[in-house]
């Protein structure tokens, strides 16, 4: 398994086709730093695929962002892993120590990070 | 006084911040939505499952960034007339109410753009794609299934951002919420199993919530048994990747059978990407024997042997897990290669049938026996003879007589 960082993230170098194919499928290339960010989720599924074809890995897996306190985590450690269907995607989510810290204390919400907008 | 609306509108976000989910596509639409007149396309279709905040998305936009919203959804007849009364005065001049510090202007929202088709939408696509070209005002639509053959001139002109199922424990989050402001202690169990079964669907969450825990102080399990689990319906992409990876036959049946993919287009896509999931050429021609049955029960079933469907779905199963454990990921090709050569080659099979007509209009005989009879002789003679008489008496274009000199084979 190989885990991701969205906003930057290298490769082994590839031949131009297969380059102009990920920038396509949605992925960008930072020249400045030299590492490649993911700039469209429209075909995101496809563009893993891609990504663990050219890394010769299996798995693929990127970061979460949790929206409750902003900590980066993998979906591993997610209760739901078998019933999500974005897993391992690197999309926004709750962490499960925060999911577990509203379980034991709903109100913890009220004040905690951008939710409190909703109270 | 007491609330008695659906807890959906009660709740509806009122700012884009309060949607859950989809961080990226909300980013991708305010950017477009805040760049103005220096925006690349005047369009933008968002696209994904119900009930995961497209519309919402729209409203939220429209009221925090102050833009009055001309709407148009299913509910509304959308032939190329409705649509032109509605959507031409609202997109072809400014609004005056731009000018006030209070409202940016209008913007044009098309809900369900997919529903828009039969006999009472006549000539809808076509009009929402002349009305997004002349377009003063932003033009926003929303769909769920793209893949229709019908939006493809659509996804030209638009900036396509797409929406995915709403996560479980950001789903129990938003409950939650829910539940302290209507002061309802529910059972984290009982949220939990509200937001699996509505599988990313968060509309339908929150109406079981308030099916199950409205007028109640406290929330159980036991009071959300219920429930039923939501049905939604797979891409085919979805579907490719889910059968290609089963590990069973029973389990590729069931995917198959769960989704509503086209039949013909997924029979091409499964053949298509046989030879990436099978290494070993016997594997291969074992699977590709088995395709060939199931194409053969595809041709059975034509229109009306539904019955026979079963057969179809088991045998595609049956060849997308002919050794279950030498899977290894790989990039799986869509749209079949078939319909993309269709598709790139139609220009050129276009004029080739123009001139198979002239040839048949001038000698007598059917176009198919212009282009099998007649086409290779003349193809012939012009090669020994580039400006013979024979092209000007067939009255041959001059790009008709190029396609003819470059033409390979027939």
């Amino acid at each position: 398994m190989v885990i991701l960082n969205k906003y930057c993230f290298k490769l082994p170098r590839i031949e131009k086709e297969k380059f102009i194919s990920l920038l396509r499928l949605g992925l960008g290339y930072n020249r400045d730093q030299g590492c490649y960010f993911i700039s469209s989720y429209n075909n995101i599924g496809k563009l893993i695929d891609a990504l663990s074809s050219i890394l010769s890995t299996e798995k693929i897996t990127f970061l979460q962002s949790c929206i409750v306190c902003s900590k980066d985590f993998p979906c591993s450690n997610c209760t739901y892993i078998d019933l999500c269907t974005t897993k391992d995607l690197p999309f926004e989510c709750v962490c499960p120590q925060c999911l577990n810290e509203e379980k034991a204390h709903p109100d913890i919400l009220k004040t905690k990070g951008d939710l409190s907008a909703y109270f | 006084m007491t609330d008695d609306r659906l807890w959906v509108e009660k709740y509806r976000p009122k700012y884009v911040s309060e949607i859950i989910g989809n961080e990226e596509a909300k980013t991708t639409f305010v950017n477009w939505l805040e760049k103005g007149k220096k925006r690349k396309k005047k369009a933008v279709l968002l696209y994904g499952p119900a009930g995961v905040g497209k519309t919402a998305l729209m409203n939220a936009a429209s009221n925090q960034f102050g833009f009055t919203i001309i709407e148009m959804n299913a509910s509304d007849a959308r032939t190329e007339k409705a649509i032109n009364k509605v959507g031409k005065p609202a997109t072809s001049y400014a609004a005056l109410d731009q000018f006030s510090a209070e409202t940016k202007g209008n913007i044009l929202f098309l809900d369900e753009v997919d529903g828009v088709f039969g006999q009472q939408d006549r000539g809808g696509i076509g009009a929402i794609v002349k009305i997004v070209k002349e377009s003063l005002v932003p033009v926003v639509m929303a769909a769920n299934d793209t893949d229709l053959k019908k939006l493809r001139p659509l996804k030209k002109v638009c900036l396509l951002i797409r929406f995915q199922p709403i996560r479980i424990p950001l789903i129990i989050t938003m409950l939650r919420r829910i539940c302290l402001k209507e002061n309802i202690e529910a059972e984290f169990e009982a949220l939990e199993r509200i937001a699996c079964n509505s599988q990313g669907d968060v509309r339908s969450a929150i109406n079981d919530l308030q099916s199950a825990a409205a007028g109640k102080k406290v929330l159980r399990v036991h009071d959300t048994l219920f429930l039923k689990s939501r049905n939604k319906d797979v891409g085919i992409y979805e579907v490719l990747k889910g059968v290609f990876s089963a590990e069973s036959v029973r389990e590729a049946a069931a995917l198959i059978n769960q989704s509503r993919v086209d039949y013909d287009e997924f029979l091409l896509s499964v053949s298509d990407n046989l030879p990436f999931r099978y290494s070993d050429p016997i594997e291969l021609a074992i699977a590709y024997d088995i395709v060939s049955r199931a194409d053969v029960f595809r041709g059975r079933v034509g229109t009306e042997n539904w019955r026979l469907l079963k057969y179809f779905f088991n045998l595609l199963a049956e060849s997308v897990t002919v050794s279950p454990k030498s899977f290894k990921p790989f990039e799986i090709i869509f749209p079949p290669i078939r319909i993309m050569t269709l598709f790139w080659t139609k220009p050129k099979r276009a004029k080739l049938e123009s001139i198979c007509a002239k040839i048949a209009l001038k000698c007598h005989i059917s176009r198919a026996t212009a282009k099998n009879d007649m086409l290779p002789f003349i193809k012939t003679i012009m090669e020994k003879e580039k400006s013979t008489p024979i092209l000007t008496w067939l009255k041959l274009e001059s790009d008709e007589v190029e396609y003819l000199t470059n033409m390979k084979k027939l």
